[in-house]
């Protein structure tokens, strides 16, 4: 159950009628006016997708009344199969108190029928996973991600779709990316889209081509450009990357695909759930809390070190791998755990109430 | 005679897809057991590094994880380790 500031000028209303409705998960953000052309479709797109995720059941949309994005433009697009909206418009009804009261009678009828929803069993083919890394470490490549690469290969394999994300951290891996696609259209996209953070680098005085592997990298025994980014591909496993989607798309082919999210982790994870995903696993070398207000974000640690200091944050630990555990087996558990937060284990990002959410933008805000 | 460490206590590797083994530790140079036989890591490594798990030719592909990360710049002999000054990128 979702109150959704539909404009940021809405965020204050939303947090006052959160404090009577602790039961209801509040989004807020900083746009959702003066925006144009495709960035405009952007934010639009984000915010419709986040409310027909399937984990949402009910929402209720709080606008001002003269924003650019407002609640009838985001309710049009809203799947309601399943799904009940109600919304509310701050300058029709003016008082802060008549306002929460509205806001409370109309959650009323959300909590009722959220109520009403029965668990039903459905196949893994159904299943759209976001897959993700954030502050990550030498190890993360080595023991987390392929992992992950692992599960998203098992998920593929039984029908579901996976969705890689954070194009910058692709650039260099174009040779092992070509082996991975078997469309030509797809390749091209991706290649563009590649090429489009390479020049917007390029414009902010960063040649991430001519200086990569780093110093750093190079001292913790990365050899060349393809490497590093190998380390962010095999998250994506060894399935064929089916399709390339735009930020906060729902893909249209299961199986793995790419969608065009910058490697900002809240703005990623955001794109991907806004796009269907129900899930995200989450690898991380040195932790990190990040969440999203309506999708379990499963952290997984890349060594053992995090996995115990930053415990309050991490569900899983790869590191087992560096302690000398067969892949395999971690896998195993990796997976078995993925199905049990499916059906309704909570990850340590919901206990903490984590929902860290961030539109990825394209244009400026006038 | 003390029995030789396993070198698959210290590198990770997916199994059949590559040619170098990953560090996951510091590996000590000296003779392990390795599979059914044995291999002489040649130099003292550090975790995150690579190893030659069998010969590999110049201009021969480098895989890791089950892709070619970049091409051998000169012949590596088994055991050795693997990094920029014998292998390079195809950027």
């Amino acid at each position: 159950m979702v109150v959704l500031a539909s404009v940021s000028c809405s965020n204050s209303v939303v947090q006052a009628i959160g404090e009577q409705n602790p039961d209801v998960i509040l989004i807020t953000h900083q746009h959702g006016c003066d925006h144009a052309g495709a960035d405009r479709q952007q934010v639009l797109r984000t915010l419709t997708g986040t409310c027909n995720n399937p984990n949402v059941c009910g929402v209720l949309l709080v606008g001002l009344g003269c924003e650019g994005i407002g609640t009838s433009d985001i309710a049009k697009g809203i799947d309601p199969r399943g799904r009940i909206v109600k919304k509310l418009e701050i300058q029709a009804i003016g008082d802060i108190e008549q306002i929460v009261n509205n806001a409370n009678k109309k959650l009323k009828h959300i909590k009722e029928f959220a109520a009403k929803q029965k668990r039903v069993t459905f196949d893994i083919n159904e299943l759209v996973v976001g897959l993700e890394c954030g502050a990550s470490d030498p190890f993360s490549g080595i023991t987390a991600n392929p992992v992950v690469g692992a599960v998203s290969d098992r998920l593929v394999a039984q029908g579901a779709t996976t969705i890689l994300s954070e194009i910058p951290e692709l650039v260099g891996a174009e040779p092992i990316l070509e082996k991975m696609i078997k469309d030509r259209k797809v390749r091209e996209c991706l290649f563009e889209k590649i090429e489009k953070y390479v020049e917007f680098a390029k414009q902010a005085g960063n040649d991430i081509r001519g200086t990569n592997p780093t110093p750093g990298n190079i001292a913790s025994g990365i050899s060349t450009l393809e490497e590093k980014s190998l380390g962010a591909v095999i998250k994506g496993g060894h399935s064929v990357i089916i399709d390339v989607i735009d930020y906060a798309k729902v893909p249209t082919k299961k199986g793995l695909n790419i969608m065009d999210t910058p490697g900002n982790d809240a703005e990623s994870v955001t794109g991907m759930v806004s796009g269907g995903a129900v899930v995200v696993l989450f690898t991380t070398g040195l932790g990190t809390p990040l969440g999203n207000p309506v999708a379990p974000v499963i952290k997984i640690s890349s060594n053992t070190k995090t996995y115990n200091s930053m415990n309050s944050f991490i569900d899983f630990n790869a590191g087992r791998i560096q302690d000398g555990e067969n892949f395999e087996a971690v896998v195993d558990d990796c997976f078995d755990l993925f199905i049990d937060v499916c059906n309704g284990k909570k990850v340590k990002a919901e206990e903490n109430k984590c929902r860290e959410f961030a539109i990825n933008r394209i244009g400026p805000t006038f | 005679m003390d029995s030789l460490k396993d070198l698959s206590d210290y590198i990770v590797v997916l199994e059949g897809k590559e040619n170098v083994g990953t560090s996951l530790k510091e590996v000590p140079a000296g003779l392990y057991n390795y599979k059914d036989s044995t291999i002489v890591v040649k130099e003292n490594m550090k975790s995150g590094f690579k190893i030659a798990l069998i010969d590999i030719k110049k201009g021969e592909p480098v895989i890791k994880y089950g892709f070619e990360i970049g091409r051998a710049t000169t012949n590596i002999n088994q055991g050795e380790i693997v990094h920029t000054h014998n292998i390079k990128g195809a950027i």
